[in-house]
């Protein structure tokens, strides 16, 4: 794979990265994980940045710590950190295992939760590298229509990352950090159903990591289909979590989704199900059915819309075998 | 087997450190003083007429040296056999898929080439394009090549025996028809080639299955003698059949060096792997086939429709081999065969381990189980019952010799204790089996199927080994190396092997058909006796004993009742070297006793030997998500005899890990004839997550012609897999897939509509 020339920046501070970014010229950098996503898309030609900024020196944002009830990961730590920890595996299971999902073990050693946080959108039509002309410039490429959805008014590229469905179920919140200072979202509020910017975040900031409660307790499970084993996004995946009670119900249930839109996904349907339902109860196909009559999935990785939703429903009735005590 | 002291003994292959630490150097670590980097453009477009191509821009930019377009070659067409040339090196006034190399640049950096590319200007007129071979046949469609008007360039009629007699005497007929998708190759090297310009000759490095193949058509397209080229071909990382014709990567970069005087060097990207190298021929096929009520099998008739591409490439030779595919396995004395090599829009086909009998047996063994079924019999019987034997001569005209056809099946039955488990039925569970056959060579395009080698000992007791053959990653070279160190009676690391390089003067028609360890290694083990003879010649006079009293066992020679009479092979070479002047060179030479086949009615016993395999294979089907799992596949082959049970074991796993592929995953998916999916992420190729059990088991059946017996093996292993895993589905859930591939969407649809409602378990 060549590459074109770029610059190389790997500040060891967070004041060194905001000096960094400060002085690059706009849109002219792209912040590095573990590269995983982005060196490829460089080779497809997709990205050209003038500078990538390196992230895996700066000791701040490769942490997993306590901070009081919750717990903080760093964006920099790696995806088979993240999945080792025995911190994340004792309180977030369905982290540990959405993280211990992604691509292969080579991927996961580079890869960084920070990164699958922020992976960008994928679909066939975007994701490779053609003579030019091949396909008329989508959206995503600075054109003027979608290749997925006929006629769409904008990018349906797919969100397919594997943690931030996790982290949705466990109302993680997402810090966001830049030269003026910090500040903490709600990370079902991070994300846009929009396949060109699918991620709210201001030019000149990152992510700095993820904090998650650890109260309420919460039971969790992640699972997904995929064709392979390894190396793949998933084609569904579903993340669910609930509050530990004695009463063996679901109690505020957290249901969400990847491989769905343009975003990871809460599933308000099937929350509205679970509530206050007994967790032993089986959930038919008619009624997972119903709860996800308005997602309306679209055609990607050559797999049908139809078959698509089926495979959440399958996720949703295993996972919940999943969290029976 | 007790006296054979290198083969048939498990041995790692003798490159296998260099690979696995990287020490290994291929192609693409070429470096040549002066070398330039050439890239290639290609269309856009599926269909098109060329009205211009402006190169001037591409050529002003800094660090490029040369811009070539059709227009700077001798626009003479290569392929096939002669009258089914059909393809340029460059296209010249036409585009016919998305991917067709249109122009090349050379330049001082890979950054400058691709800079240059983007500059240069084609004026395409668009054309109606057609990606579906029945669209392509269809009257007005639109047409291809001018020499095919109804875009059909091949049309192979066979017509063994009378299939009208055969239907007749049937007692029941039925047809069915399958289809098969195309598979690309996923070579872990791509194609790659350095060229060399210099006093008028040509030397040429490149990743090829056959270095005397390429250089005929290197020869026959820039237009220099065949001895002014030298072709090389390095260390190999995979062919599978993609690697054996010129691709635009040789030429370009053979006409680029001859335009600039420097060296250059085309490396292929993966995307150029998957859209412009070449793919397995999609096929339509439908087989009628009449059989009696025990079984036995009476006629068949056949049609395959194949999916040619924009050009023929093998695909003349592929659509015979799966016609005469259909009469070799099974004893059938009525066989008729319609072949259509359709022209369309899409990549071209090529060879592909298996060669068209893939697609045709995947039918065939599909539809076995299909009568099995309706006549309430075992699988494993109606195959028993039908197969063919040593010493048949089938209707098609190949003459079985050594066959262990039966032996696989029975090993593969006890093996996988298939008659309990065919008991023990599991709802979602399920066993299938399938069988094949395959040549150990194939006499179709030359008039000769031959091979030649040079055996050379040195001072030291090393010995220089020189073959034709190409190693391209089977492990062929340690093969051969095994079977000159057994004939010459010295230990395997004594042999070096020089390979693959046609300045050395022994040639070999390439690595396909399954032909290397029975031509290349028949000529070996010719050479090695001559060596070894000459050798021998010298110290009976010497010693003043008979000769054939002398024998050679790891390098220690000895003489059968003489005790006093004892020489190590090394000392005994430099003695002859140095005080005699007698230099000892083994030459070897072998053509297969074959006949050439009539391309016209495909009669004609093509292979000097027939190889057999059987495998079966267990899947586990996951009822709501239409999941497989394969959870085991135990295969049997007849190799004649295992000259190195590693190896075997090697191909055996590789070939059946390809063959799950494509029985499960593995698709070109496309859209107006651009290949949508052209990565490792989106083609889903099975990762070793995916790899179920393997047992593999030889069953020597120690051919007469072979080298020590042994026949071809490498590319008789896929075959079976994909019609196991199919057989085994039907097992599983009573349902009969007959498209490849069969993924888990395809499995669901099935398990659906069959309960006519949403939940599918």
């Amino acid at each position: 794979m060549h590459l074109k020339p770029f610059a190389y920046h790997r500040p060891l501070s967070l004041a060194g990265l905001w000096d960094i970014m400060d002085k690059a010229p706009s849109g002219g950098f792209i912040l590095l994980g573990g590269g995983t996503d982005v060196l490829p898309r460089m080779g497809q030609r997709l990205l050209a940045p003038a500078a990538l900024i390196g992230l895996k020196n700066i000791a701040e944002l490769k942490v997993i710590e306590r901070e009081g009830d919750d717990v903080f990961i760093g964006a920099a730590s790696a995806l088979q950190h993240v999945r080792e920890s025995e911190l994340v595996s004792r309180l977030f299971p369905a982290l540990a295992q959405a993280a211990a999902r992604v691509g292969s073990p080579q991927l996961r050693h580079m890869g960084t939760i920070g990164g699958n946080l922020c992976l960008d959108t994928r679909c066939l039509y975007y994701n490779q590298r053609q003579g030019p002309g091949a396909f008329p410039r989508c959206y995503k490429k600075g054109g003027d229509r979608c290749h997925v959805v006929k006629g769409g008014k904008r990018c349906y590229a797919l969100f397919s990352a594997d943690t931030p469905a996790a982290l949705l179920a466990l109302d993680a919140r997402v810090c966001i950090g830049g030269a003026a200072g910090k500040r903490e979202a709600p990370l079902n509020e991070f994300y846009r159903d929009d396949g060109i910017r699918s991620r709210d975040i201001g030019e000149k900031e990152i992510v700095l990591g993820i904090k998650i409660p650890g109260k309420p307790v919460r039971v969790s499970a992640y699972l997904r289909f995929s064709t392979r084993a390894a190396i793949d996004f998933p084609l569904a995946g579903l993340a669910v979590s609930v509050e530990k009670s004695r009463s063996g119900a679901f109690v505020n249930p957290r249901v969400a989704a990847t491989g769905i839109c343009s975003r990871p996904l809460r599933l308000a349907g099937l929350e509205t199900l679970l509530a206050g339902r007994d967790v032993r109860r089986e959930i038919t196909e008619e009624e997972w059915g119903d709860a996800l009559k308005e997602l309306r999935p679209v055609r990607h990785q050559g797999i049908s819309p139809a078959y698509r939703k089926y495979l959440f429903g399958v996720l949703m009735q295993r996972a919940r075998a999943r969290l029976v005590p | 087997m007790a006296h054979y002291s290198v083969i048939g003994r498990r041995t790692p292959r003798t490159d296998a450190p260099e690979i696995v630490t990287g020490e290994a150097k291929y192609t693409v670590d070429i470096v040549l003083p002066g070398m330039l980097r050439g890239r290639i453009l290609r269309s856009p477009l599926p269909h098109a007429r060329i009205a211009a191509i402006h190169a001037e821009k591409a050529g002003a930019v800094r660090g490029v040296l040369a811009v070539i377009t059709g227009a700077d070659t001798l626009k003479q067409k290569y392929g096939y056999r002669a009258s089914n040339y059909d393809e340029y090196g460059l296209a010249v006034g036409k585009v016919r898929y998305v991917g067709e190399q249109v122009a090349a640049v050379a330049a001082v950096d890979e950054d400058a080439a691709e800079e240059a590319l983007s500059l240069i200007e084609v004026e395409y007129e668009e054309l109606p394009a057609v990606f579906s071979p029945e669209e392509a046949m269809r009257e007005g469609a639109p047409v291809i090549h001018d020499e095919a008007p109804n875009n059909v360039s091949y049309a192979p009629r066979f017509h063994w025996g009378n299939v009208e007699e055969g239907f007749a005497a049937s007692d029941c007929v039925r047809e069915d028809t399958f289809v098969t998708q195309a598979q690309i190759h996923c070579s872990m090297e791509p194609h790659a080639a350095v060229a060399e310009f210099a006093g008028g000759r040509l030397t040429l490095w490149s990743t090829t299955q056959g270095p005397y193949a390429l250089r005929k058509d290197l020869a026959l397209t820039i237009g220099l003698a065949e001895g002014n080229i030298r072709v090389i071909k390095p260390r190999m990382g995979g062919g599978f059949g993609g690697k054996r014709e010129m691709f635009a990567s040789d030429f370009c970069a053979a006409l680029l060096a001859m335009k600039t005087g420097r060296p250059v060097k085309i490396v292929y990207s993966r995307t150029e792997e998957f859209i412009a190298s070449r793919q397995r021929h999609p096929m339509v096929i439908t087989i009628r086939t009449g059989y009696a009520k025990d079984g036995t099998l009476r006629a068949k008739d056949c049609t395959v429709i194949a999916d040619g591409g924009a050009y023929n490439s093998r695909g003349p030779g592929i659509l015979s081999y799966a016609g005469a595919s259909l009469a070799s396995l099974y004893r059938i004395p009525h066989v008729r065969y319609a072949g259509y090599h359709v022209y369309t829009n899409n990549p071209v086909g090529g060879a592909f381990r298996g060669y068209g009998s893939l697609q045709v047996r995947f039918a065939d063994e599909s539809q076995m189980d299909l009568i099995a079924e309706e006549l309430g019999m075992d699988p494993l019987d109606v195959r028993l019952k039908n197969v063919v034997e040593s010493g048949d001569t089938t209707a098609s005209g190949k003459k079985i010799t050594s066959c262990g056809i039966k032996e696989c099946l029975l090993k593969v039955a006890e093996e996988s204790g298939w008659h309990q488990k065919r008991r023990k039925k599991q709802y979602g569970r399920g066993i299938g089996i399938a069988c094949n056959d395959y040549v150990s060579a194939l006499r179709s395009l030359y008039e000769y199927d031959s091979s030649s080698a040079l055996v050379r000992p040195n001072e030291d007791g090393t010995v220089d080994f020189f073959t034709g053959a190409s190693d391209i990653g089977q492990g062929s070279d340690t093969t051969l190396a095994q079977i000159v160190a057994e004939e010459l009676g010295v230990l395997l690391e004594k042999i070096n092997v020089v390979a693959a390089d046609t300045r050395m003067g022994v040639m070999d028609l390439g690595s396909y058909a399954s032909r290397v360890t029975f031509v290349a290694g028949n000529a070996a083990k010719k050479a090695a006796a001559d060596a070894r003879q000459q050798l021998f010649q010298h110290l009976a006079r010497r010693w003043s004993v008979p000769q054939e009293k002398i024998s050679c066992r790891e390098g220690a020679i000895s003489v059968r009742g003489r005790d006093d009479l004892f020489l190590s092979f090394a000392e005994a070479i430099a003695q002859l070297l140095r005080k005699e002047g007698v230099f000892v060179v083994g030459r070897g030479y072998y053509d297969a006793p074959s006949e050439m086949v009539d391309y016209r009615t495909g009669y004609g016993n093509s292979s000097p030997a027939y190889s057999y395999g059987a495998q079966v294979a267990e899947v586990e089907v996951d009822m709501k998500t239409g999941q497989v799992k394969v959870l085991q596949v135990v295969a049997a082959s007849d190799c004649g005899r295992a000259i190195n049970p590693m190896a075997l074991e090697g191909q055996a796993e590789g070939a059946i890990v390809c063959g799950l592929g494509m029985a499960l995953a593995e698709d070109r998916l496309s859209e107006g004839g651009r290949t949508m999916n052209p990565t490792f992420l989106e083609y889903k190729v099975p990762t070793s997550g995916e790899a179920p059990v393997i047992r593999s088991y030889p069953i020597e059946t120690i051919d007469p012609e072979g080298p020590f017996g042994a026949k071809g093996v490498c590319e008789g292993f896929q075959v079976p897999t994909a019609p196991a895993v199919a057989n085994a589905l039907f097992d599983a859930t009573g349902i009969r897939f007959t498209e490849l591939p069969i993924t888990s969407e395809v499995v669901w649809r099935a398990l659906k509509s069959r309960k006519g409602g949403g939940d599918a378990s």
